[in-house]
């Protein structure tokens, strides 16, 4: 095996890790109080 | 990218090239690289550390999507419009722990508020917020204290009068709640949250505790059974030198009475009385992951999870920054920009940890235009505090992750807003927690089911 092939195939052992969501921010919550939110609850 | 500078940007933290701060989040297999500004983080497998240079990856991800991570970070930052009030009904409470943010004679002295200012608040507000939310959106309104039940006859009344222009929520010590009351806030949808330092009346009487130094444990006991299988139920427990070392315990004392969610609160040290019982940052660190790891384990046994708040939001901070729910850890914080605090006399404040700070008021409800106030010098105190101006925070790799709270802590500890808060290490181990996690991929059973139900993934 070339030694590209196999740095190759070793790269694909452990790939890297990155992801990224988001959304409207909507963050109202502080150390004093939690909001709960309304939608996930009815979800649950 | 400056263009006089000839760098073409092809290579890592040099010339105009994308700048890479390296972490060790302490895992066997992975290392971290962080693009702070951006707030975009990679795990990279140790035995293939070269891959931070990898053109098809990494710096190929930030070319596809940075304009749209830094638009993110500053709508997140600089963008938003508050949409929740922290209200205070009274300057008085019934308790007197030593921690407390408002001044002792505000609350052994203060006064309540009447039911004609309360109303004469709500108008006001309710008229501010039609302009200023879209009109799918009601804004929150959050009962704060001191204690808000001491004058419980007239936020019970507010409440059933303004139940469709605000979604309202109580923070109470739990002591003056009865039997009608809880069902009162059951029948109203009501979100409340319950005050408890520690699972053993022994601990808890060590923080929270009457004008007579009497323990209030047991009733706030029953009132947590009462609320046991209502889902807008949580619990705060503030951390101390007291109940540090219990947090595992309590956590299991917590979910066994079917808390979902809770926060465990390093005692913020705005006032002098908490800084006498400030677990220090390291003892901190580690008593709260074995915490984290003890929610994990009754999750993993019963399959129901009891959420550690300010950890979640740490680990949103990384994976969906602007999913978070705690507006505290990111700078500026969500103090005047995405929430504001009534006092009882109707003053103004960025924040409930500000009312017992003069300088920080930016005026009244109900003398002046609530967004003049918005943008008092006061208000710009906190809103325009950046951790880009704080030392060492401007060269920190996770300052999006962490916010360097709390301002109120800094300018009364340190005398100054560009300093960082009382707690700096503390987010260090968080976040090098939550990164591991992410590199098992565990991070969701931190997190609430259906957490991103409204969220998209940009990469």
């Amino acid at each position: 095996m070339s030694e590209s092939k196999q740095q190759s195939e070793n790269k694909q052992d452990k790939k890297i890790i990155s992801h990224r969501k988001n959304c409207d921010p909507k963050g109202t919550g502080l150390s004093h109080y939690i909001i709960v939110d309304e939608k996930k609850v009815r979800k649950q | 990218m400056n263009k006089n500078a000839s760098s073409a940007g092809k290579l890592v933290n040099t010339g105009n090239g994308q700048n890479f701060n390296i972490i060790d989040i302490g895992h066997k297999d992975y290392f971290a690289a962080i693009e702070p500004d951006l707030a975009f983080w990679s795990l990279i497998p140790k035995e293939h550390s070269e891959l931070i240079f990898d053109k098809d990856y990494l710096q190929k991800t930030i070319s596809l999507h940075g304009s749209d991570m830094k638009d993110e970070m500053d709508t997140l930052r600089f963008r938003l419009k508050p949409s929740c009030v922290y209200f205070n009904p009274t300057e008085l409470c019934n308790l007197n722990c030593p921690y407390c943010y408002i001044p002792e004679k505000i609350r052994k002295d203060g006064e309540n508020m009447s039911f004609e200012k309360m109303e004469e608040a709500m108008k006001k507000l309710k008229k501010y917020f039609s302009k200023s939310l879209p009109d799918s959106r009601k804004p929150d309104l959050i009962f704060h204290g001191s204690e808000p039940l001491v004058n419980k006859i007239n936020v019970f009344k507010i409440i059933e009068k303004y139940k469709n222009d605000f979604n309202f929520g109580i923070q109470t010590n739990g002591t003056l709640l009865d039997d009608d009351d809880i069902e009162f806030i059951k029948y109203h949808n009501v979100v409340i949250g319950i005050s408890l330092d520690a699972h053993k009346k022994e601990i808890a009487d060590l923080s929270r505790y009457n004008w007579d130094g009497e323990t209030i444990f047991d009733k706030v006991i029953k009132v947590l059974e009462a609320f046991k299988g209502y889902n807008k139920f949580s619990v705060i427990t503030t951390v101390t030198n007291h109940n540090v070392s219990e947090l595992s315990s309590i956590i299991d004392f917590l979910h066994a009475h079917h808390v979902e969610n809770c926060l465990l609160n390093q005692v913020r040290c705005t006032l002098p009385g908490a800084g006498k019982i400030k677990p220090d940052d390291s003892v901190m660190a580690e008593q709260f992951i074995k915490a984290i790891d003890r929610s994990h384990e009754l999750f993993i046994e019963t399959g129901r999870k009891i959420v550690i708040v300010n950890f979640a939001n740490i680990v949103l901070s990384i994976i969906a920054p602007s999913a978070r729910k705690l507006m505290c850890d990111i700078s500026p914080c969500g103090g005047g920009r995405s929430f504001f605090a009534v006092s009882a006399e109707g003053g103004m404040f960025p924040c409930s940890e500000f009312i017992g700070l003069p300088k920080f008021n930016g005026g009244n409800l109900f003398e002046d235009e609530i967004e003049s106030v918005l943008n008092s010098d006061s208000f710009k105190l906190v809103t325009e505090r950046k951790v880009e101006d704080i030392d060492p925070c401007n060269k920190c790799a996770i300052r999006h992750f962490c916010g360097s709270p709390c301002p109120a802590e800094a300018h009364e500890l340190h005398g100054s807003m560009q300093e960082p808060g009382a707690f700096c290490e503390f987010y260090e181990q968080q976040v090098r927690y939550a990164f591991r996690l992410i590199a098992d991929k565990k991070e969701n059973d931190f997190l609430w089911e259906n957490w991103d139900y409204e969220t998209v993934s940009m990469f």
